[in-house]
């Protein structure tokens, strides 16, 4: 005990303050149903990603969000900047989902969705390959520099980065049609900001899922902070069982547990191994558990081999593991759901009822009105009409207000597929109305049968005097 | 080659940098859904011609820049506080309450 304190064990608080020096985590690769799922995760959440960009739809690419034009299409559907409500409410209920889950399950998120994880998941599949599993990569990364290494290294690397920027490209595919991007990649030819982009993006996601990965959740992530808030004692937590595995300690197979005063658990640490963040989940429910079951899988692996019953870590809630009922309808996850059910149904309904059209009536600034002759007095105004359609459409004007009122030329108007165009509009009305304001109101409705319309109100002036 | 570990240094610059990346994306979102780049262009004072791009990408990095500037500036202040807890010496207090700090 009086050797001097080796670097891992010192905290030096000068230096470092509160925080405490990590080692590099290697983690183990875990097999079993929960691995399975997330793998399932990581192929359907990056195939979307990676494959979404290359659909067409209707002659176009189905989800491009083309900020030049300042139009979002989505699968037929385009979404103009008036439209933004609906990402509003598109992220009021992502963000109501992530409540309502994570109050039932749990760290769903993190373990099986986040991109952080997903993205992590691939880097360590490349690395993985290249470097063999957890002790191999050890071992390599304590041995001196050979030839072996260095190409095992570069050949990771350039697997990472080769990825990285393939992501890096389909990110900005979706901004820039994909089908000319690549191309114009090809020859070279891309625009300044879209080279950066690709690079920038590339360069975020080989930091975060090849150095970062787990610093993200446990340094960076905000919602690693405040999940804990939608948690109570019938939410799904990763649990170690302690009764049951306690005391821990090494045994052979068959042994006799009592006469040795021994729980399940035997030690094999092998649920530390598989930890993308490094903890012991033995230590009990940690804000660093990104919940992803690695240690559910790998510890019913060595029950099985034990001939001991499964789930020494498993998925509980606090009530089932002090033996008490657990409640999955409860006021938190009622009012969750609610709230979601409620904001999804109206989001969906104001989007499939939005009308395509848009128009402002703006009264003309420069004069009030103006008397033609003495029968007749006109008022001027702008008509700024946005057809949000992806179809050339002919438009007819009308009018309501006191008698007489009517307009001054033609009432048609036409508009080419997605166009925002401002049109005079003359309205006249006779002097015998008499004096002061009248209200108004302008309508503007498509021809044919599935017509649509859209009304503003203004007012009119006659003469003062 | 690759990071053993995170001093506070590389911490800090993480959680700077992190929410202040998420709180400019959400205002160059709505910046840019209220405000079309080509008014931009037009209330500008000197002849640009910046591509619709480089104009959201600009608006992107300055929004961050400026939610960079207060994070960091939080996480400045709370910093020195805390050093100042961690070296007593440079208190301004009168020596004979200038006790060593619990460390642990």
């Amino acid at each position: 005990m009086n050797k001097p304190a080796t670097k891992d064990t010192v905290i030096p608080i000068k230096q470092e303050g509160m925080y405490r020096k990590e080692p590099k985590i290697y983690p183990r690769e875990a097999k079993g149903r929960f691995a399975r799922l997330r793998k399932l995760a990581v192929w359907v959440l990056l195939g979307l990603f990676y494959v979404a960009c290359w659909l067409q739809w209707d002659g176009q690419q189905a989800v491009l969000f083309d900020l030049p034009a300042r139009k979002f299409h989505i699968f037929g559907l385009t979404l103009w900047p008036q439209d933004f409500i609906y990402l509003t409410g598109l992220l009021i209920v992502a963000g109501l989902s992530l409540f309502f889950f994570t109050a039932l399950a749990g760290r769903l998120w993190c373990g099986f969705a986040c991109p952080q994880t997903v993205w992590t998941e691939v880097f360590l599949m490349m690395e993985q390959w290249v470097e063999g599993d957890r002790n191999k990569r050890i071992k390599l990364d304590k041995a001196p520099w050979t030839a072996r290494k260095i190409w095992k290294k570069s050949l990771k690397q350039f697997l990472w980065i080769t990825f990285a920027l393939w992501t890096g490209f389909t990110f900005v595919g979706y901004f820039t049609p994909v089908l000319e991007l690549g191309p114009k990649i090809l020859a070279l030819d891309t625009g300044p900001w879209e080279t950066f982009w690709v690079f920038f993006y590339g360069l975020a996601t080989y930091g975060n899922a090849g150095f970062l990965r787990e610093q993200v959740c446990k340094y960076m992530c905000p919602y690693a902070r405040f999940q804990s808030a939608m948690f109570d004692k019938d939410t799904l937590i990763i649990s170690y069982d302690e009764d049951r595995g306690e005391p821990r300690g090494k045994r052979k197979k068959n042994a006799d547990l009592e006469a040795l005063n021994l729980g399940s658990c035997v030690d094999c640490t092998l649920c530390v191994q598989v930890c993308p963040t490094g903890i012991d989940i033995r230590d009990g429910l940690q804000y660093e558990c990104i919940a992803c079951a690695a240690c559910i899988d790998v510890c019913d692996e060595v029950m099985d081999k034990m001939n001991y019953p499964r789930g020494l870590i498993r998925y509980t809630t606090e009530h089932a593991v002090h033996g008490e009922p657990t409640k999955v309808v409860r006021p938190r996850t009622l009012i969750y759901a609610t709230l979601l059910t409620l904001v999804t149904i109206a989001l969906v309904v104001s989007v499939f009822n939005r009308t395509p059209l848009r128009m402002e009536v703006l009264r003309d600034r420069n004069a009030l009105y103006r008397v033609v002759d003495p029968a007749t007095v006109e008022n001027v105004y702008t008509l700024k009409i946005v057809n949000m359609e992806d179809v050339d459409r002919n438009y007819t004007v009308s009018v309501e207000g006191p008698e007489g009122l009517r307009i001054d030329g033609d009432s048609t108007v036409e508009m080419k597929a997605g166009a925002a165009e401002a049109f005079v509009l003359r309205l006249r009305a006779p002097t015998e109305l008499g004096t002061g304001r009248r209200d108004i109101r302008v309508s503007l409705e498509t021809e044919g049968p599935d017509a649509i319309s859209v009304h503003r109100d203004s007012t009119f002036f006659l003469p003062f005097n | 080659m690759e990071q053993e570990h995170w001093g506070w240094r590389r911490r800090s610059i993480a959680e700077v940098l992190w929410p202040s990346f998420l709180a400019a994306a959400v205002g160059t979102m709505v910046f840019f859904a209220l405000i079309d780049p080509d008014l931009l262009l037009m209330a500008a004072e000197r002849q640009a011609d910046w591509s619709q791009t480089a104009i959201y990408s600009v608006g992107f990095f300055s929004f961050w820049a400026l939610t960079a500037l207060s994070s960091g500036l939080t996480t400045w202040l709370i910093r020195t506080e805390r050093r100042k807890a961690e070296f007593p010496r440079d208190r301004r207090r009168p020596p004979e309450s200038d006790e060593q700090q619990e460390q642990g």
